[in-house]
């Protein structure tokens, strides 16, 4: 048994048949293509996973396929254009803060939802936003450096750039 | 130090993939998506240690979907699956292929397996004991008696080191320091589960995708499992999410492999966070006896002691020199046991075995330093191996590495000057690591713009392929932008080694430099022919090749590249394989201050240096970034971390909320030094950087906490639980 979903994803609009035990993670990445963003645990644990469903980050494994009919998600892949990164993006590249890179698209949806809520946080405030987000390799360190550096290269609160990307 | 008269080499460049990697674009194992692709799933073990009476598969091969179960009886005498006995929760009794993952689930679930449950030991300890339970039958083990002597129970490997007169050494010492220290089971936790496709194609070839630290090491293993040759199977490693040592070894490799060759179909299997829980490859844990003993001026003269390594169902034995660690100490009385345990094999995991053993030596260093009344610094710098002495991997050091960067973390730290409150302390410790080298290989072409790709069979764990290409750029003068870096799999580059050991850029690196030098070489000779100038009145500045003292009758290296096209002696090529290299230890110090709350045993870090002599810095951004990540999992196996087994040998906390890893909020930013003093066989000066960083932090954590409220916390993790026992127990004293 399935059910029709229809969903936004990045600014473009998909219908899609799913089981219901699938996951909105699950939905992205086997049935839409999108690989970008992670799974980690399955559990909610790792947010390797996180999307932001309706202005709000969630964990996409902990989201039923069928409760995202009719919302807007956006994705890693709708964080920058191919031409242009995010300046989260660009700084986590410039500022050392990728080493495996499993978790970034994670840390990255959650600091981008995080600069939309609060354009100027401390470094403390950064690292209680990117609390969900698991990194095993960086220490954090570098990550919290270049998400204060992008804070500051942001002049107005970040837009969300839609991706050409079919 | 950057040195002034390199262009790419030294530079903080950010990783090449990044914005691959930033905005979801690069492949990961997992991501891989095949036409008729289908799903594997292990049916595991739930108990330690039990015998097979009987496996019932007819439900499952029932259930629409299902498009094959494979148990032990359809190996064909391959070990890949348990045929009558199960050695430890998680090992794998069948695969369930099927077309979606949740068939496979359900197909799981209804294959029927009658057990006949055996006793455990999970304990290395207990595990010894004459009478304990056998962990795997029939394994072949030492015969190693007690004092009464009775035979130990479950020792597969016993070594030993004995130097010097002990005996005599404890008698004369002045201060004399016995510790038991345990550890346990530590998960890499990487965040990427592993995942792996296989593909059987007509004509007997399999190409498999994996996550993996070296695709020919995963080849070789997989043939070996599966007893086929290499030559069958083309290995294609993806970008990998963070192995740690734990993605050298197979995960369900071979499982893919047969059944894809079976059902004629691709078969992916995802591991999920769970079953890298039951059936990974973690570092061992351990229960040390060590004593030391020390003169009233400070020197080490005798170590002496005894250490039980929880080896799994392998008995896998460790390196005992780490007892003595990077000291010269001229009495040794060690002794080591791999004992089986009914867990499996552990692993590497950065350092193997090192941040276990730095956790007994240097506590006990530090107790000694209490006891004499000399500086925890000064003590080690006292014993620490010098210019001129031999280290126990046998190279006469060059430098005083290790004295250095104790003093570089002390300086950076401000040890002895920063006004410490109450229950806030300090602590110190050193760890060591001599990096391998193994066979790997650059491949270099130019492109007639100018661009050069490479290629290379060295999987990239933490930015290898950016350095390569700063290397490269370095000796073609050209911007790193305009170089690419390409992994081969093992159907088209020649055998390589794994990614481990802190070896991958220093070898690779070296072949990168090689090649790049022939490249250069071609392309001068190449460049001779178009100004008409012999090649040794020529040089390569900027991009471009000149005669020398004419700046002006020059050509840049994209005309001499696509010139070359035509040529007679074809386009710029250049290429080196390394065998081995001579390699050198490296060294780590780390100074932690902690603040502990006395009331409920809560540590809190307050500040982490962490030194390291790198010989050179080949990109200073990454290596503070490995040093960072390697020092945070040092630091959250001293506070945090460990896998905990119940009575009957099961993993209580097989997930991550319960095994928790640090948080952000956890950590404090941790302050890197990069001791740069060379190394002569290195490129450019580079040392192996990935394994030292993760030795000492533990340890460092535990003499912190002595130095703020003056208790010996022995036991990893050192949990809120274990800090206030210690603290009650001081009391009773
Ligand atoms: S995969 Fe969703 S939180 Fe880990
Ligand atoms: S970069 Fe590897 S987990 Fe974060």
């Amino acid at each position: 048994m399935t059910h029709d979903i229809e969903l936004t994803v990045n600014g473009v609009a998909h219908s899609v048949s799913v089981e219901p035990r699938k996951t909105l993670l699950s939905v992205l990445r086997d049935q839409l293509h999108m690989t970008g963003t992670k799974e980690g645990c399955s559990t909610g644990d790792c947010g390797a996973c996180t999307v932001i469903l309706d202005g709000k980050t969630v964990t996409s494994c902990l989201v039923l396929g069928v409760e995202a009919d009719g919302s807007d998600v956006t994705t890693i892949e709708g964080i920058a254009t191919c031409e242009e990164l995010h300046p989260v993006q660009e700084a986590i590249v410039e500022k050392g803060g990728v080493q495996c890179g499993f978790c970034t698209a994670g840390i990255i949806v959650s600091s981008v939802a995080l600069l939309n809520e609060n354009p100027k946080p401390t470094p403390d405030q950064i690292r209680r936003g990117l609390a969900g987000n698991l990194c095993r390799c960086t220490g954090y360190t570098k990550v919290i450096e270049a998400v204060t550096d992008a804070a500051k290269k942001i002049k107005k609160p970040a837009r969300r750039k839609v991706s050409k990307r079919k | 130090m950057p040195n002034p008269s390199l262009n790419s080499v030294g530079k903080r460049v950010g990783r090449l993939n990044g914005p691959d990697i930033v905005t979801g674009r690069t492949l990961y194992a997992d991501d891989i998506q095949l036409q008729e692709m289908l799903h594997g799933r292990v049916l595991r073990s739930p108990h330690a240690h039990a015998l097979i009476r009987s496996i019932d598969t007819r439900k499952a091969r029932k259930l629409p979907g299902v498009v094959d179960v494979i148990t032990a009886e359809e190996t064909d005498g391959l070990s890949i699956l348990a045929r009558k006995e199960v050695r430890y929760q998680g090992d794998k009794v069948a695969v369930v292929v099927a077309e979606n993952p949740d068939i496979a689930l359900d197909a799981v679930e209804l294959i029927e397996v009658d057990y006949q449950v055996l006793g455990s030991a999970t304990d290395p300890f207990e595990g010894i004991a004459p009478n304990a339970p056998v962990a795997v039958r029939g394994a072949k083990n030492e015969d190693v008696r007690d004092e009464n002597g009775k035979r130990y129970r479950n020792v597969a490997a016993r070594d030993e080191i004995v130097q010097g007169d002990v005996d005599a050494a404890f008698a004369k010492a002045d201060a004399v320091v016995e510790n038991i220290y345990r550890a346990p089971y530590w998960h890499q936790t990487y965040m990427e589960p592993n995942s792996c496709t296989a593909q059987a194609q007509p004509g007997g070839r399999v190409t498999l995708w994996t996550s993996c630290q070296g695709s020919f090491n995963i080849r070789s293993a997989v043939a070996d499992a599966l007893k086929i040759g290499e030559g069958r199977l083309r290995v294609v490693p993806l970008e990998m999410g963070g192995g740690f040592g734990a993605k050298n070894r197979l995960f369900c490799e071979a499982h893919a492999v047969f059944a894809s060759i079976r059902t004629g179909r691709p078969v992916k299997i995802l591991i999920n966070r769970e079953e890298e829980f039951l059936d990974g490859h973690p570092a061992p844990g351990c229960w040390v006896r060590l004593k030391t003993a020390a003169r009233k001026d400070g020197s080490i003269t005798a170590v002496e002691g005894r250490i039980l390594w929880d080896g799994g169902i392998g008995g896998r034995n460790g390196n005992l020199a780490r007892l003595v660690g990077p000291y010269n100490v001229p009495n040794i009385r060690l002794e080591g046991f791999g004992v089986r345990t009914n867990k499996p094999t552990p692993g590497a995991y950065r350092a193997p075995g090192a941040p276990q053993t730095a956790m007994a030596r240097e506590s006990n260093i530090d107790a000694l330093a209490h006891k004499l009344g000399i500086d925890p610094i000064d003590i080690r710098l006292k014993n620490a191996v010098r210019k001129g002495d031999r280290t126990s991997g046998g190279v006469t050091l060059p430098h005083d590495w290790l004295a250095n960067t104790i003093k570089a973390a002390a300086k950076e730290a401000r040890w002895g000057k920063t006004g410490l409150k109450k229950n806030q302390g300090m602590g110190i410790a050193c760890g060591d690591w001599q990096n391998g080298s193994g066979p790997t290989n650059a491949f270099i072409a130019l492109s007639e713009d100018g661009s050069v790709q490479v290629l290379t069979g060295q999987v990239d764990i933490t930015g290898l392929h950016t350095v390569m290409a700063q290397i490269v750029a370095e000796v073609l003068t050209v911007p790193v932008g305009k170089v690419t870096v390409q992994l081969g799999d093992t159907d088209k580059v020649p055998y390589t080694s794994l990614s481990a050991g802190s070896k991958a850029a220093y070898s690779a690196g070296t072949a990168a430099r090689k090649a790049a030098e022939g490249a250069r070489e071609r392309l001068l000779q190449e460049a001779a022919d178009i100004l008409e100038a012999a090649p040794a009145d020529l040089e390569l500045k900027g991009g471009k090749v000149s005669v020398i003292g004419l700046p002006s009758r020059s050509v840049t290296v994209a005309d001499v590249a696509s010139s070359a096209m035509d040529s007679n002696d074809g386009p710029v090529t250049g290429q080196w394989i390394v065998g081995k290299i001579p390699t050198y230890p490296s060294y780590s110090v780390n100074i932690a201050t902690v603040e502990v709350d006395p009331g409920t045993g809560r540590v809190h870090l307050l500040d982490l240096v962490a030194a390291q002599d790198v010989g050179r810095a080949l990109n200073p951004m990454l290596v503070e970034g490995q040093i960072q990540g390697g020092a945070t999992q040092s630091i959250a196996y001293g506070m945090m971390e460990g896998m905990i087994y119940d009575e009957e040998g099961r993993v209580r906390n097989a997930n991550l909320l319960d095994y928790a890893i640090p948080t952000a909020p956890d950590m404090p930013d941790i302050r890197t030094v990069l001791v740069e003093e060379g190394c002569e066989h290195g490129p450019y000066g580079a040392k192996g950087v990935g394994e030292p960083p993760i030795i000492p932090g533990a340890a460092a954590v535990a003499n912190a906490i002595y130095d703020a409220v003056g208790v010996r916390v022995t036991e990893l993790p050192m949990t809120p639980e274990r800090v206030v026992a210690a603290l009650d127990q001081a009391r009773e004293d």
